[in-house]
């Protein structure tokens, strides 16, 4: 089962790096990667489709402790979160 | 100004009044904006012992311990401070210099990308690319470092950077909001507390961390409730209170283990289901429902599922779950367990039997003195046979176990405290990790009492190999260690070794009068064990207990 949850990151040093370790760490793994800075050239817009056998909220709880991430949020219907 | 001197400026408005370091190259000019200034420096041996010793600073005193180290190597030697500080969540900002700006990404000499070495073991980073920067950096780094959750903060400052001339503007950090508790789950968990008949406290680190042991006292004693700690929630409730069952999990007491397996609610205030504390994580508390109180949302739920998960200052939370409980038949259970299953430090040999030693050494030990220990067998020894009145007083390497800890840490807590009396427990393995620090306990002429247990070993391995390896022992054996009276004589330090149980009292009280630094050299049995041991794998019932001879 894979899952998809969108960021929005500061573009401070480092913060791709973290968000992509973490993924690693806790024990998941990554599908699909999408970054744009195209809103703003400050935020990454971040979409991550990740799989794991846990639950995603392990995952999304540690992104919300990354002091870059300002949004995490878990897109549960994956044709919505296509269309956005 | 000079960024270097603005960079010691800031460290005073934090309100630093000593930092742990060791120069070198890439961190020269804030070496040069050091001399005459009004921080005291201090400089250890290696740069793994100034980041321990800002830690067990940080430990001691709950304020931000600050440790300071060139690029390159300097920085590669603080990377298991910056780890250990990261795993028991202590307030530490750690400053590295780095290679000159058009420098970086071209493999300089003593360039290492500092900023990605530490990435898994910081709260947050900076890479300082301007000193324009340096305000906000400085202001958030402290704030990060010990907001909510604490960790340690890394600060990588070009040499050009700290060499610019700029004009700072102040930052003010932006004022930590009071957010409104989260009432309805406070409802419920006064009500599941309230209709719980066997209802257990664990209390952990989270609570000295939270500066919430007064707040977590009166909860306990308004509620009855047993009390169990983790490693590092010990002295929560003094060791003698009559409701502290002992320390849970692996080398844990069974009248607290029992509780645990028996309990139908548990509480757990500040500790994080630790491996080492629940044993077979699908066997702990496996009658409980569990509310669990965490400064950390990620923590809550992570290993396993609680019914409610409070993440809020717990000294504003705490007071709000007090109430008065009917539940002596539970309270009576628990106590008889303590008293059946107390420790006994009766073992008829002539030699010194290290928990016996601990307990003497605790009855004897002014209150406020610091515990600080290294890791193995002995560490384990000091978390059962030594009474805290204050979590505050014992520093252990909890979550990373780091060898070579204690040395390093106890410096760090005789800065914090020059007037409290502070006494490290060592084991001959874990004492040569760190042993160059002797050299700064000299140089600054510090009362630190060393107790240094001697078992020719390196003891816990040896305990699993003897154990879980039948009998294989493989790279244990220390029977080679050098002198350490010797050594210690070649830093100045008074030294002692005793043997025999005999001389254990006086010895005791020779080292606590000792008006500066001594060390006491004490010959252990290596066979010694600890007891009880839940064995990896296994639920914390199941204990299995050694004899002494
Ligand atoms: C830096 C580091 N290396 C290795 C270990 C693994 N380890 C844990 S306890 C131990 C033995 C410690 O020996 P000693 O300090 O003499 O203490 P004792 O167990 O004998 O009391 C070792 C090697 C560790 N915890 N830390």
């Amino acid at each position: 089962m894979s899952d998809l949850l969108y960021l929005q990151i500061r573009n401070d040093e480092g913060a791709l790096e973290r968000v992509l370790r973490t993924t690693r760490h806790r024990g998941f793994q990554l599908e699909t990667f999408t970054v744009t800075t195209a809103r703003d050239p400050q935020f990454f817009d971040v979409t991550l489709r990740v799989s794991s056998e846990r639950p995603v909220d392990f995952l999304s709880r540690q992104f919300g402790k990354l002091l870059d991430v300002v949004a995490v949020s878990e897109l549960r219907d994956a044709s919505l979160a296509r269309s956005a | 100004m000079r960024a270097a001197d603005f960079i010691i400026q800031a460290l005073i408005n934090e309100g630093v009044d000593c930092l742990f370091g060791y120069p070198g190259g890439a961190i020269m000019p804030v070496y040069d904006a050091l001399v005459g200034a009004p921080l005291k420096h201090v400089l250890c041996r290696h740069e793994q012992g100034a980041a321990l010793a800002a830690d067990g600073y940080a430990r001691a005193s709950g304020r931000v311990g600050v440790c300071l180290a060139t690029s390159g190597p300097g920085a590669t030697n603080l990377v298991t401070g910056i780890a250990n500080a990261y795993m028991d969540s202590v307030p530490v900002v750690a400053i590295t210099g780095q290679v000159a700006k058009p420098l970086i990404g071209t493999d300089a000499f003593q360039e290492v990308d500092v900023f990605g070495i530490t990435l898994p073991v910081v709260k947050h980073s900076f890479l300082v690319r301007k000193a324009e920067d340096l305000p906000r950096v400085f202001a958030e780094a402290f704030r990060i470092a010990r907001e909510g959750r604490p960790g340690p903060v890394l600060i990588d400052i070009p040499k050009d950077v700290q060499l610019a001339e700029f004009s700072p503007t102040p930052f003010l950090t932006p004022v930590e909001v009071c957010e409104p508790l989260p009432e309805l789950d406070i409802e419920r968990a006064r009500a599941m507390i309230a209709s719980a008949r066997q209802p257990l406290i664990c209390a952990g680190g989270g609570v000295v961390i939270a500066q919430a042991v007064a707040e977590f006292r009166v909860l306990a004693e308004a509620t009855g409730i047993p009390v169990v700690s983790t490693l590092k929630g010990l002295g929560c409730l003094p060791a003698e209170h009559p409701q502290h069952l002992g320390m849970l999990g692996m080398h844990g007491t069974r009248a607290a283990n029992y509780a645990v397996q028996s309990c139908d609610l548990l509480l757990v205030i500040g500790a994080r289901f630790d491996d080492r504390a629940t044993g077979k994580l699908a066997e702990f508390a496996p009658h409980a429902r569990v509310i669990h109180l965490d400064a950390d949302r990620a923590e809550i739920g992570k290993l396993r599922a609680v019914e409610i998960g409070i993440s809020a200052p717990l000294k504003r939370v705490l007071p709000r779950l007090g109430m008065a409980l009917d539940i002596a038949a539970w309270r009576e259970k628990c106590a008889a367990d303590k008293r059946e299953h107390g420790f006994r430090y009766d073992a008829p040999m002539p030699g010194i039997y290290a928990p016996h030693f601990l307990q003497e050494l605790s009855a004897r030990a002014a209150k406020q003195t610091v515990i600080a220990c290294d890791v193995g067998q002995h560490q384990m020894w000091v978390a059962q046979h030594y009474g805290f009145d204050h979590p505050s007083r014992h520093l252990t390497s909890g979550g990373l176990g780091t060898m070579g800890y204690g040395l390093p840490a106890a410096i760090g807590a005789q800065f914090a405290e020059p007037n409290t009396p502070v006494i490290l427990v060592s084991g001959d393995g874990s004492f040569m990790m760190n042993v160059q620090e002797l050299g700064t306990i000299r140089r600054y002429g510090l009362p630190i009492k060393i107790v240094l247990f001697d078992n020719q070993m390196l003891g816990m391995v040896k305990q699993w190999q003897e154990l879980f390896f039948s009998e294989r022992y493989s790279e244990v054996d220390l029977s080679d260690n050098p002198d350490f009276c010797q050594m210690a004589s070649a830093f100045e330090i008074p030294a002692r070794s005793i043997a025999l149980r005999a001389e254990q009292a006086e010895a005791i009280a020779e080292l606590l009068a000792a008006p500066g630094p001594m060390l006491l050299h004490v010959r252990i049995d290596p066979k010694a064990n600890v007891w009880p041991l839940v064995p990896p794998g296994a639920n914390n019932a199941t204990m299995m207990e050694g004899v002494e001879s």
